[in-house]
């Protein structure tokens, strides 16, 4: 896309944001049904015809302008370059952020290459030693405290091997409007790696964990962004009942390889469907707490949602919040990247993603590609183990060449869908599912 | 007789007796006839294996850290920034923890701008931030970091 192009998608998307119908009216001579001019206007600033135009609803800025990376900063997304990773988008150089496109999520499984970065305090040294030796503390309410190696952990416990979706908590963020703060990820905030470890419950249970036994808190290696050694990068911590859940893994590889350093090495957490900060890198610490944890990011607004929605763009306390836990369903396309061009005379297009929706399974992902008129039922396949997000496949029709969205919108066990919106706004950004839209442009 | 003696004994018995071919054979210089080298042992194959393993984990990690520090060490200067008064200040006081790309990122009114700077002072550990030197950051952001522009309609009048 050309500089000159970037431009004009920053001003329309402030238009649409500020007062979405006298947008569609300034931008694209629209009032009511998009025809006559007004569709020639759209379709001037697209690029190409609209073939579904009749069903394009009013005040939404089309997708091409729309997409988050594009739309935010001053300039275009910048990408990572870093050894050994694909090209991520950078969000953050200080602490060190990378969101993955959605197209880079194409692997069943997530390879380190695609793997999302987020980091909330510096990296740690690589320790000098044998990894194995590496030690990890469980102490608190239990009968007997315990300070154990990873080696010991491995010889000890049984190791288990699942294939879990680690998401962060903040995924989707930028789809809030007013904006909300923090990193401003789309849907990219999302990884299904294979990792192997052995359960949290199977060392806490070596431990005696007490009857006064509520929660945990989790404390890692990284120095906190300033430096100062009293400070913790963050520490968080979750329901006892989570913790004892048979999918929560103290990890040792991932992908049958030693965890690379930027993803916790040598030992991490995985809390796979609940907020991804919950699965503490650098592992050093499992504190059982006879109290819900109040270490660095727990309490007030960090990883906690309205009980009763707040007014969009209002300051809040989060006294009334209540902890993030079980994470949104979500789906993402990974076939085709937003924006993407495809021969004249395409008139049909082979789609696929992953759907996955925290603690549920995913009972269905429908597309559209006429602006929600009519959707398709996608095939969805089983998730590899608990946990595990689940693919999707199928095919859509298009009727012509021109410009296409391609929304997609997955539904959880429990009949919950992605909405059209992201609903129950919070000052940090939590929990925005909304459906996706990709652009494809035919011919 | 033989039982009583002690294994000490018996010992210092075989030693004499084996090495009386050697004190035959005179000081010259002694060439061990050449022999096939043995297969190392189940025990010294596991070790060179952890040891190369460890070596190599250690090494993949050494790399991924520098890629890291490649990436963090990326040298910002104010001029990242767009021109204006305070921006010399808002660089020097940010910077200290984070970069700028999640400021370039942000768009937030002057209230919600000030807000941030208790929370970070909160939840960060960042010093606390008073005075001119805050008003002059707070105005710096909210002047070129504010909502891009009023609601045409209006503000949202539940908005507190």
């Amino acid at each position: 896309m050309t500089q000159k192009s970037g431009k004009t998608e920053r001003s329309i998307g402030e238009l649409y944001r500020d007062d979405p119908e006298r947008a569609d009216a300034t931008a694209f001579g629209r009032r009511g049904a998009l025809n006559g001019v007004a569709l020639a206007a759209m379709g001037g600033a697209i690029g190409a015809a609209i073939p579904f135009a009749a069903t394009m609803p009013a005040g939404i800025l089309p997708a091409i302008f729309a997409r988050p990376a594009a739309a935010q900063g001053t300039g275009q997304p910048q990408v990572l370059r870093m050894d050994g990773k694909g090209p991520l988008i950078l969000l953050q150089e200080r602490p060190l952020v990378a969101e993955t496109p959605e197209h880079l999520l194409d692997e069943a499984v997530t390879g380190y290459a695609n793997f999302f970065v987020r980091n909330n305090g510096q990296m740690p040294e690589v320790p000098a030693g044998d990894p194995r030796a590496w030690r990890i503390t469980i102490d608190g309410e239990v009968n007997t405290p315990l300070t154990l190696t990873v080696g010991e952990m491995e010889s000890r416990f049984p190791l288990v091997t699942r294939q879990l979706q680690m998401e962060c908590g903040g995924n989707g963020r930028s789809f809030f409007s007013p904006q909300a703060r923090g990193n401003q990820w789309g849907n990219g905030a999302i990884a299904n790696a294979e990792w192997t470890g052995v359960r949290m419950r199977d060392v806490l249970q070596a431990a005696g964990v007490k009857p006064s036994a509520v929660h945990t808190g989790h404390f890692g290696a990284d120095p906190h962004l300033s430096g100062d050694p009293a400070r913790h990068s963050t520490a968080r911590g979750m329901r006892i009942a989570k913790a004892m859940d048979e999918d929560t893994l103290i990890c040792f590889r991932m992908n049958g390889r030693p965890i690379p350093h930027v993803h916790g090495a040598p030992v991490r957490l995985i809390v796979p469907g609940w907020p991804g900060s919950l699965s503490q890198k650098w592992l050093t610490r499992i504190w059982v707490r006879d109290r819900p944890h109040d270490g660095a990011g727990m309490g007030g607004t960090s990883y906690r949602m309205p009980v009763r929605p707040i007014v969009p763009g209002s300051s809040n306390s989060g006294a009334d919040f209540a902890d993030m836990e079980s994470m949104p369903v979500r789906s993402i396309l990974s076939s085709h990247a937003h924006g993407t061009r495809l021969p004249a005379g395409t008139r049909a297009v082979d789609l696929r993603g992953a759907a996955w929706a925290g603690d549920l399974t995913v009972r269905a992902v429908h597309v559209s590609v006429d602006f929600g008129a009519t959707w398709v039922a996608m095939q969805l396949g089983a998730p590899a183990n608990r946990h595990a997000w689940q693919r999707w496949t199928g095919r859509v029709s298009l009727p012509s060449d021109g410009y296409f969205e391609v929304w997609y919108r997955a539904t959880d066990s429990e009949g919950r869908m992605q909405p059209h919106a992201p609903a129950n706004w919070n000052p940090q950004g939590y929990g925005a599912n909304p459906i996706s839209r990709a652009a494809l442009l035919v011919g | 007789m033989l039982h009583r003696l002690t294994m000490g004994q018996v010992a210092v018995a075989c030693l004499l007796f084996f090495s009386v071919p050697l004190i035959i054979e005179g000081p010259g210089p002694h060439v061990a006839p050449p022999r096939p080298a043995l297969p190392p042992t189940p025990a010294a194959v596991a070790f060179q294996q952890a040891q190369a393993e460890t070596q190599a984990r250690q090494e993949a990690a050494r790399r991924q850290s520098e890629a890291v520090q490649a990436v963090t060490a990326q040298a910002e200067d104010e001029s990242v920034l767009p021109e204006g008064h305070g921006r010399a200040e808002t660089f020097g006081s940010c910077v200290a923890c984070h970069n700028t790309a999640i400021i370039r990122r942000s768009r937030f009114s002057r209230q919600e701008w000030d807000g941030l700077m208790d929370w970070m002072t909160d939840k960060h550990a960042m010093n606390p931030l008073e005075g001119d030197l805050r008003q002059t950051i707070v105005d710096y952001l909210a002047t070129h970091f504010g909502p891009a522009q009023a609601p045409a309609r209006g503000r949202n009048p539940f908005l507190n």
